[in-house]
């Protein structure tokens, strides 16, 4: 508009006029038939339930995937649940340890723990802390953790050897060579057999 | 509920309900049709300018509103629902369709046409060449305004926008239209 000059003659009632006129336009007759039509071949207006059944459907469906992976990833991870209780954190050892003895005999046993106990506040999984330490889980149950623990404190405290003992010896008394006496084996023709080779003779 | 167990109603009793509801949806969607098929179709000629383009576009815009009636039974919302899907669907459709150029009242840009032919159809193409130099938000308020006689309260419950709002669009739209216009019958008179 710039640079022209300002409407001459056009009022807004002019306007409006001129504008109500150009879009009087009327459908077809048919119009309204068409549109009967057109919508007579959509499907009817879904209901409530209709609309939302699929949603509710699929929270349901989601909701019961995501308990099942979280009570199988639990139970899959004794470790988790170790890391809860306080007192099994203080027993519970690093599944590195479990896995190589040797090894644990020579490490402090409070360092594992600490990291099980890490990885249950965390709450990461298991996968993360094994990226972390490059190292393979190894799932052992937790009476044989209890007791994986308390035998390398036993080592440790050199309480082995006297537990060991009481069983150590039986089997070795027991285990001396007995005598054995075999009597020598004596050979005696059968007395029949003696006498028919005597008559064949 | 009254504080006592409802009996369980039968299966035949509640589809009885729900063919009853259908059979409501239905009267009521006729009585949609009826006052605000011609709004449809004149809100997409009000884009289109060709009959046959615009009632297409109108059929398209009921089609959708049927399938959604049950979110838009009340009337007032089914209405600005209804203009502001066929003006979406009416530039949808001459977007798509950039290479029709025959129009059935008008010819767009075609001085020679709008010479040749008598003062009316000579001031409705101008006219229209003006409104298509709008911006999308002024052109639907002068084309709202312009269809059934809307006042600003009513383009502004259709559009649900505040009446404020319409109210200075219509305004600037309206200043453009007349500086437009009377450059273009200037132009002409040179002509």
């Amino acid at each position: 508009m710039d640079g022209r000059k300002p409407a001459e003659g056009v009022t807004d009632a002019a306007l409006e006029r001129e504008i109500e006129a150009a879009l009087a336009v009327d459908p077809s007759p048919e119009f309204v038939a068409k549109i009967r039509a057109r919508v007579a071949s959509e499907p009817a207006p879904a209901s409530w339930w209709h609309l939302r059944w699929p949603v509710l459907a699929t929270a349901a469906v989601a909701a019961v995937v995501v308990a099942m992976v979280a009570l199988s990833w639990q139970s899959g991870h004794p470790e988790l649940v170790i890391a809860r209780n306080a007192r099994d954190i203080a027993l519970a050892p690093a599944p590195q340890a479990i896995a190589r003895p040797s090894e644990v005999a020579s490490a402090n046993v409070a360092a594992p723990t600490r990291r099980v106990s890490t990885a249950g506040r965390r709450g990461r999984s298991p996968s993360t802390n094994e990226g972390e330490s490059g190292a393979s889980e190894v799932l052992i149950s937790r009476d044989e953790q209890r007791a994986f623990a308390m035998l390398v404190t036993a080592v440790q405290e050199g309480r082995f050897q006297r537990a060991l003992a009481p069983t150590a010896n039986a089997p070795e008394a027991s285990a001396e060579p007995m005598d054995i006496s075999i009597p020598p084996l004596v050979i005696e023709p059968l007395p029949q057999i003696a006498a028919l080779g005597g008559e064949e003779q | 509920m009254h504080g006592r167990v409802e009996p369980v109603r039968p299966a035949i009793s509640r589809w009885n309900d729900a063919v009853s509801v259908d059979q409501d949806l239905e009267h009521e969607f006729e009585a949609r049709l009826l006052e605000s098929s011609t709004l449809a179709f004149r809100v997409a000629f009000g884009v289109l300018r060709h009959r046959e383009d615009a009632e297409d576009v109108a059929q398209e815009a009921f089609a959708k509103a049927y399938r959604s009636f049950r979110q838009l039974r009340d009337r007032d919302r089914f209405r600005a629902w209804l203009v502001r899907m066929t003006w979406r669907l009416a530039l949808d459709r001459k977007r798509s369709d950039r290479r029709r150029l025959a129009r059935e009242d008008v010819v767009a840009v075609n001085p020679t046409t709008a010479i040749d032919s008598t003062d009316a159809h000579e001031r409705s193409t101008l006219l229209w060449n003006a409104i298509d130099a709008l911006s999308e938000k002024l052109r639907v308020v002068v084309v709202l305004a312009g269809i059934e006689g809307h006042d600003i309260r009513e383009v502004a419950a259709l559009l649900e926008l505040p009446e404020g709002t319409v109210k200075s669009r219509l305004f600037l739209a309206r200043q453009q239209l007349k500086d437009a216009l009377s450059w273009m019958v200037e132009n002409q008179r040179k002509a």
